[in-house]
């Protein structure tokens, strides 16, 4: 049986030069539920963004029953039945339900003037034919999460949608609510609707999808049935094999204590704990790393130690210090330095020059009477670009940078504030391979000089060549402390990751 | 002795030519870069713009004129053609720079504060009242009336900074309300606090009470060269200080200051108060340069004008004054034009309304930035 959608060999090339997708293909059959799955900038968003027309492929071509078709915008996908529900609602939420599900299609009459009546039944309708219980006259500021999804879902099936497309539809739901969301599209399916759903939750996939296709790095990896693979395959498929780049380091010889975190609860944005009740300890000289899938709390816990989030219960003490009601600045001053998790949104001045990235930490100390000491901090930037072989001069924008050089001007500025506690939320994402282990090879160093490091990771490669001792997260706990890294599996550490399997932790 | 003289003098030739070749290495090595690229392609723009604007202002004065060509060498010709009316460029040009200086800073945090205006205007105001009820030495007299109207302006711009800070409140709406409550207030004092010989005046001022003329037979005031270093001060205070860096960085992404450790409501507050400070100067140096009473009954629009300049600038100080005397030029041009010819002084405002457009155009030319940005993207993958 042929297809009812094929993506064949599709490369996207962004005008950054960021290759997003590399030669991916795609095929998705009558009546399935087809899971895309991959780590965070795996090009799973993009390759989804390209079938719903909302980004043009460099090359590559889609077919749809057969069919060659071009999809220019998300109207033309919209002709072909595609719709997709973005992760982020795309709602009114002054308007009721019912304008929203028919936003941009209104039926009007012959004056222009909507036709509420109509379209309050019809969306009723709508409801009520694929067993979606939301009452069409509320607003959709006034419904919770849940609800505002099912809305999503209705505007783009009133269009006469056949594939539906959800961009990680249950990071933002409970569990009940996911139950229901999937028992509505298991419905669906039955109907002949054919679900693409973005997720990199194993056992979602698992649990209702029919197949799966796995990206890592912009490639497809390959389908595989379902029910065919285990959740430990299709993780290793996703993070990868362990192709070690080996950095080299001799064991860890802790002591003190940098950081310490006692019951802490960090709070979300929907007021959900992110962080529940973890406790914890890094020792200078020694790598502390947070792993387990993203999103389970470790970017807020790491957060939280700097300063960045205040709505936090429990305490937090950084190099002996309760950082209580200390600023940002105060906390870096007690030795704390923090590579973030995204280098263009906070790591960075992109409209900046390199030399005012660089001396972001630096101007507080380097100034006389207010009057930075340019020519100093010139000399300074200069030594630092050439020890962390960052190409180009210090004038230029640092938005002109590849990924990996501008993380190592991040990285350059951050360990050169001579820290005792490094904070590095996923430090290498992103880049090539020799700007990887280049930092891979820093941190080493720091540790090696004393230094505390707290490394975030989702990478399994990093957290196994770089840990001293490894905290698996999930869902704001801590499932399990490993010590000894080198002889724990891969297999034992997807375990704690997924929340399968628990290791009783004593007490400190 | 005499002979390490000679010898120093004979290596001064060879040690020029160092220098010089290491800078022309430099600027070779400096012309393969994406910078250069970035610059030229700036520069392209910038001059196509003003082409543009320039253009379109003949084509203007062709469709509006019965003798076009007349009215075109008046407008391009006759701010040159005596001293007295390049004194009046320069003149004009004071306050536009004095604003933009204003508008540069408070942009450059991020901060859309339209209370220049009002700023500029209460300046005038405070250093007109004030002058004639000091008694000061002659040149302190001015320094201080400005230094005064810059406090009141400032700690007046303190309100819709604080709001912004604090409460989240917008600062363009604040600030443009703002403008409209000092222009009352200052009209209120004006016609029933004030007292003058004359009504709805403030008293006249005498020569020392004021900026002493440059060129009293052309009325070329001192106040230009106020401004230019207040240009010149407001380059260095944002480029070169601490403060001027937290504005930048909190301008430009707040997440990453307040990342690094900037508390950027501090910036917010602190830019906006400079700002409104500056074009509170500039209003009283403007109006003790080339007025003896004050009686504006409007808001002179010398604010407004400073979003243009600091556009045209690209929200830098030191090229506030090119802009403000490009500006200036064309004005006087038009005026002159609407003097002599018969072409109205508002072809300004087309011609302005477009380089505003130009500038602000970020598409303009993207063929051209695509083309050069290419050969890069290939070299990526």
């Amino acid at each position: 049986m042929r297809p009812l959608l094929e993506m064949k060999h599709i490369t996207k090339i962004y005008d950054s030069g960021v290759c997003a997708n590399d030669d991916v293909s795609f095929s998705l059959e009558e009546g399935e539920i087809h899971a895309v799955a991959g780590e965070n900038g795996a090009g799973k968003s993009t390759l989804m963004k390209i079938l719903c027309g909302a980004e043009k492929p460099s090359s590559g071509e889609i077919l749809l029953r057969g069919q060659k078709v071009s999809l220019h915008s998300p109207r033309d996908a919209q002709a072909a039945g595609i719709g997709m529900v973005w992760q982020h609602f795309m709602l009114v939420n002054e308007f009721p339900v019912y304008r929203n599900i028919y936003l941009g299609s209104e039926p009007k009459n012959r004056f222009g003037f909507l036709r509420d009546r109509q379209m309050i039944a019809e969306a009723r309708e709508l409801a009520k034919k694929y067993n979606m219980s939301v009452d069409v006259l509320a607003k959709c500021g006034e419904l919770t999460v849940g609800q505002a999804q099912k809305v999503e879902i209705l505007k783009v099936l009133s269009k006469g949608t056949k594939i539906l497309i959800l961009d990680e539809p249950t990071a933002v739901l409970t569990p009940q609510e996911t139950d229901e969301l999937f028992h509505q599209l298991l419905l669906l399916k039955e109907d002949g609707c054919s679900v693409v759903i973005i997720t990199h939750k194993l056992n979602e996939i698992k649990r209702i999808c029919d197949r799966v296709t796995v990206l890592r790095a912009g490639k497809s990896v390959g389908v595989y049935r379902v029910a065919d693979v285990t959740e430990e395959e299709i993780s290793s498929l996703m993070v990868g094999s362990a192709v070690s780049l080996q950095t080299e380091k001799t064991p860890s010889s802790p002591e003190g204590v940098a950081a310490e975190v006692n019951d802490l609860i960090v709070f979300g944005a929907g007021g959900k704990n992110v962080v529940n009740g973890v406790s914890f300890r890094v020792r200078y000289g020694e790598i502390v790393c947070l792993a387990g899938v993203e999103g389970n709390g470790q970017r807020e816990t790491a957060e939280t130690l700097c300063g960045l989030n205040r709505r936090y219960l429990g305490e937090v003490r950084v190099c002996g210090e309760d950082i209580g009601k200390r600023s940002v600045r105060r906390i870096r001053d007690l030795g704390v330095a923090n590579i973030p998790e995204d280098r263009i949104r906070t790591g960075c001045d992109v409209g900046a020059s390199i030399y005012d990235n660089l001396i972001a930490l630096d101007y507080e100390r380097e100034n006389r009477f207010g009057f930075l000491k340019a020519r100093a901090m010139k000399q300074k930037c200069r030594e630092r670009m050439e020890k962390y072989s960052i190409k180009g001069t210090l004038s230029q924008k640092l938005g002109l940078l590849s990924g990996g050089n501008m993380q190592k001007v991040v990285v350059a500025r951050e360990l050169e504030c001579e820290p005792s506690l490094v904070i590095a939320d996923q430090p290498t994402r992103g880049i090539d391979v020799g700007a990887i282990s280049f930092i891979h090879k820093k941190l080493v160093e720091m540790r090696d000089a004393g230094c505390a490091v707290l490394l975030v990771s989702a990478d399994l490669n990093e957290v196994y060549d770089l840990a001293d001792r490894i905290l698996v997260f999930h869902e704001g706990e801590i499932t399990a402390e490993i010590e000894d890294v080198k002889h724990t599996s891969e297999e034992q550490l997807g375990r704690y990751m997924l929340g399968v399997e628990r290791m009783v932790i004593a007490n400190e | 002795m005499n002979d390490k003289i000679k010898t120093c003098f004979r290596q001064i030739p060879k040690k020029a030519a160092a220098f010089l070749q290491s800078r022309k290495d430099a600027f070779c090595a400096w012309t393969h870069t994406q910078s250069c690229k970035n610059f030229l392609f700036g520069a392209l723009k910038t001059a196509i713009a003003f082409l543009i604007a320039i253009l379109s202002s003949v084509v203007v004065i062709c469709i509006s004129s019965d003798s076009p060509w007349e009215n075109i060498s008046i407008f391009f010709l006759s701010p040159f053609q005596d001293a007295y009316s390049l004194s009046y460029v320069v003149t004009q040009a004071v306050p536009l720079i004095f604003t933009g200086t204003a508008v540069c800073i408070m942009t450059r945090c991020g901060q859309f504060n339209m209370f220049v205006e009002g700023a500029f205007y209460l300046g005038a105001f405070v250093s007109a009242w004030l002058a004639p009820a000091l008694r000061l030495p002659f040149f302190l007299l001015p320094l201080v009336c400005m230094l005064v109207s810059a406090l009141v302006s400032g700690a007046i711009g303190y309100l819709p900074a604080k709001l912004k800070a604090k409460l989240s409140v917008n600062e363009f709406v604040s600030s443009l309300m703002l403008n409209f409550i000092v222009l009352w207030v200052v009209l209120y004092l004006l016609h029933h606090v004030v007292v003058s010989d004359e009504i709805y005046k403030t008293p006249l001022l005498e020569e020392n009470m004021k900026l002493p003329f440059l060129d009293y037979d052309n009325d070329l005031s001192s106040s230009i060269l106020f401004a230019l270093g207040i240009a010149v001060l407001g380059g260095i205070f944002l480029f070169k200080t601490k403060w001027g860096y937290r504005i930048r960085m909190t301008g430009d992404n707040p997440a990453f200051a307040e990342y690094v450790g900037i508390r950027t409501e501090r910036p917010v507050v602190y830019s906006q108060v400079i700002g409104a400070g500056v074009a509170g100067f500039g209003g009283a140096a403007f109006f003790l340069g080339n007025y003896y009473r004050f009686d504006w009954e409007a808001l002179p629009q010398y604010g407004f004008d400073g979003f243009v300049i600091a556009i045209m600038a690209n929200n830098n100080p030191f090229l506030v004054p090119l802009a403000s005397f490009f500006l200036a030029y064309l004005r006087v041009g038009a005026l002159n034009m609407a003097r002599i010819g018969d072409v109205p002084n508002d072809v300004i405002y087309i011609i302005q309304a477009i380089i505003i457009i130009l500038f602000g155009a970020t598409a303009l030319l993207k063929r051209v930035k695509t083309a050069m940005n290419r050969q890069k993207k290939e070299d990526a993958c």
